[in-house]
């Protein structure tokens, strides 16, 4: 599950954070204009006047890009001038950019004075990258069309055929479909470092992920210990599962967690290599 | 050519899709326009899964006609959707929206406060900072850093935005130190946010300030905790939303936190909470060894909860699967029991129990028939508190008016006890003392359902 949490949390409040913050990990590079209703007349009331102090950002201009495209830096107008924190969302802005498939993209910000402080912001993208092919090398049968998904970013922008590529949110998403590897029954299951590389000439990039998935496991024997026969025949039953099926994580939670509801007793799970492509669950009624 | 396949890709993965009981929008299916459809299923969630948009369409216009004027001297091409939550809280989530606290707004006391707390979420939306936090650093120092920066320079360009549709640039300070009172890592210090906003409005008090047409919206309003998602009168835990209450036995030992509450008694444990109808109807779906009850009260259905079972079969479902996940739910592999239930005014909604008994049947049986429909008095009980108006007879400070409200200390909740409040113009006031809900006599209930799991299975 991603644990970071979007920049636009509340001012006041974080409560509820993580909930909505999870809408992030879905978030597209490419904020596009949208479709909008026709708002309803507004009476305007008169602007103040500028306040051109010196300490402030009067104005950010943009060369070489839209004000958009470099948005954590055009909102600095009408700011405190802190130029440290400019510099950092300088930085900040530039992944941002290397995040749409500009990984050589360059920022030059300049100071003059004007209405206060003006920020002018030259922007070098470079060429954009696109992601020509993405293969995983194995052979194991962990269906196809989950591994392409479960490394997709920004809604199919990012780390996937057509979108750009970013290696820090690939190796986590190998992470996670590590995990549903082995929650699937590939228990030894390991993914490798994924490699890029560039083609300068087509603006492409190709990426190969090694996977060595391993045998894939089935359930051996059942074993119950502890607690009255009853018991451990209620526990049996409450696991729903039987030798020679695959091994699938979620449904071994859920049987567990329905044994510990059904019996009085306190029911601890373990698991045991049996054999090459076994394990044996042994459930500890405590 | 690859924009061509994006469009492709959208168009046969994510047509006729719907979410929590609602066909989504064009902006899901038609094109790929992530900005409107997160939005969207944000304001969905609140509303199908959470009970958490507050039902005041005037109220809601009123703000969004704010961040209309707000918007017109920013960078965005339209304005963000405005939502009101019936809860704490104001944040911009990704997509073009901010979501405002009602909570948040009665705190505040004119039109130019409100502006400066919507134009901070916009400036979250203008800069990108969702997405900028999003494939930023990860979440170490660094990333707390890029956090920090990004709500400085909303309070500072809030600002900025306040003085092009001519509000107070003074209200922004004040809106501030209203509304913040703890420090978290995510944010610069109270003192320093508070101090930063003052020197850039220079004590400008020229501008709109708009008080009497704030009030004017907030009239009526509720204050506090809707307590009709969940209130105790009595010896009952009453959900007026849905029109039942629960009898709380003596052995048991009662906790309750927000809108939910959770009975223990030894070994065993039982939460209850109400949720949006459509999301209910989804939980009930997902139970495993489901058994379905046709009852006076409503539909209950009884089973165990089982995963997520949606597949990442196209983006949208991912999007989807990965909101669903956050909202509130019982863990895989509860005994649950959720009821689906329409009250006499047409208004629908869920409840969910979740048991942990350890084998108590008793103790689960007991609690399952204490499942009742609400009487009369307990649903008067549980009517929240809300704003009325009085007109100040002389002019004073606030804090020198308030004890013409039924309640001065809520009264002084509600605003700034130093503002200066001249004579015939209006103080908020809630419309009785807080504590005054609960009854001391419940009603003797009039219909117990009981629900029976044991044999069932």
């Amino acid at each position: 599950m991603l644990v970071r949490t979007i920049a636009a949390g509340s001012p006041f409040a974080l409560a509820t954070g993580v909930r909505r913050l999870l809408l992030a990990s879905f978030a597209l590079i490419n904020l596009g204009g949208c479709a909008s209703e026709a708002p309803p007349p507004l009476v305007a009331y008169p602007p103040l006047a500028q306040d051109c102090s010196p300490t402030r950002i009067g104005r950010v201009t943009v060369e070489g890009a839209t004000p958009a495209d470099v948005a954590p830096l055009a909102v600095l107008e009408g700011t405190l001038d802190d130029p440290e924190r400019a510099d950092r969302i300088a930085g900040v802005a530039t992944e941002l950019l290397q995040a749409r498939g500009y990984p050589y993209a360059k920022l030059e910000v300049s100071r003059h004075v004007g209405c206060g402080t003006e920020l002018h912001v030259t922007v070098h993208t470079g060429p954009r990258f696109r992601i020509a092919r993405l293969e995983f090398r194995t052979n194991d049968e962990f269906p196809a069309t989950e591994r392409v998904l479960a490394v997709q970013d920004g809604l199919g922008t990012v780390n996937a055929v057509g979108g750009a590529y970013l290696e820090d949110r690939m190796k986590r998403a190998l992470t996670a479909l590590e995990h549903r590897y082995h929650e699937a029954g590939w228990i030894d299951a390991t993914i490798g470092t994924p490699k890029a590389t560039y083609d300068e000439l087509r603006n492409e990039v190709s990426v190969s992920i090694p996977i060595a998935a391993g045998p894939r496991y089935r359930i051996g024997r059942i074993i119950t210990r502890g607690g009255s026969a009853a018991d451990r025949r209620t526990v049996i039953e409450a696991l729903g599962l039987r030798g020679g099926e695959w091994y699938n994580g979620p449904r071994v939670r859920i049987g567990i967690n329905r044994a510990r509801h059904e019996t009085e007793h306190r029911v601890e799970l373990h698991y045991e290599i049996a054999d090459q492509g076994i394990v044996d669950l042994d459930a500890r009624v405590k | 050519m690859t924009a061509r396949w994006f469009v492709v890709c959208w168009l046969a993965a994510c047509a006729q899709q719907s979410y929590l009981g609602a066909e989504a929008p064009d902006a899901c299916k038609a094109t790929p326009d992530t900005q409107n459809c997160a939005a969207w299923l944000t304001a969905r969630e609140l509303d199908a899964a959470q009970l958490d948009v507050y039902d005041d369409p005037t109220l809601r216009d009123y703000v969004q006609s704010i961040a209309d004027r707000l918007a017109a001297g920013s960078h965005l091409s339209q304005p963000p959707h405005v939502t009101i939550s019936d809860h704490d809280g104001t944040y911009a989530p990704f997509g073009d929206r901010v979501v405002i606290g009602r909570i948040t707004l009665e705190r505040l006391g004119t039109e130019a406060e409100v502006a400066a707390v919507v134009a901070h979420e916009m400036v979250h939306v203008e800069g990108h900072h969702t997405t900028m936090s999003l494939f930023g650093p990860d979440a170490d120092e660094r990333w707390l850093e890029t956090r920090r920066d990004a709500e400085g320079v909303a309070d500072e360009r809030a600002v900025a935005l306040l003085e092009h549709a001519g509000y107070a640039p003074a209200a922004m300070p004040r809106a501030l130190a209203a509304e913040l009172d703890t420090d978290d890592d995510e944010h610069p210090p109270r003192e320093d946010r508070i101090a930063r906003v003052a020197a850039l409005a220079n004590h400008r008090t020229t501008g709109f300030e708009g008080r009497r047409e704030l009030l004017a919206h907030e009239d009526h309003m509720i204050v506090g905790r809707d307590t009709r998602l969940g209130q105790l009168i009595g010896n009952a835990w009453v959900i007026a939303s849905l029109g039942v209450a629960m009898r709380l036995h003596h052995e048991d030992v009662v906790h309750i936190e927000g809108d939910t509450l959770e009975l223990h008694h030894e070994r065993a444990t039982l939460t209850l909470y109400p949720i949006g109808e459509p999301w209910a109807k989804e939980l009930a779906g997902r139970l495993v060894d489901r058994h379905e009850f046709d009852t006076s009260l409503g539909i209950i259905t009884v089973g165990v909860a089982g995963e997520d079972p949606s597949n990442d079969a196209d983006p949208l479902a991912r999007l989807e699967r990965v909101v669903r996940a956050t909202l509130p739910q019982p863990p895989a592999g509860t005994w649950v029991v959720v009821l689906d239930r329409c009250t006499d005014s047409g208004a629908c909604a869920g409840l969910v129990i979740e048991l942990a008994v350890s084998g108590d049947t008793i103790t689960r049986n007991r609690w399952l028939s204490s499942l009742r429909a609400a009487t009369e008095g307990e649903l008067a009980a549980a009517e929240p508190t809300r704003i009325v108006l009085i007109d100040a007879p002389r002019t004073a400070k606030l804090k020198d008016l308030v004890g013409l409200c039924p309640d001065p200390d809520a009264a002084l909740a509600l605003d700034n006890g130093e503002r200066p409040i001249v004579a015939g113009s209006a103080i908020k006031c809630t419309d009785r003392r807080t504590h005054a809900r609960a009854i001391a006599d419940v009603e003797r209930p009039v219909q117990h359902v009981a629900v029976q799991i044991t044999g069932e299975r």
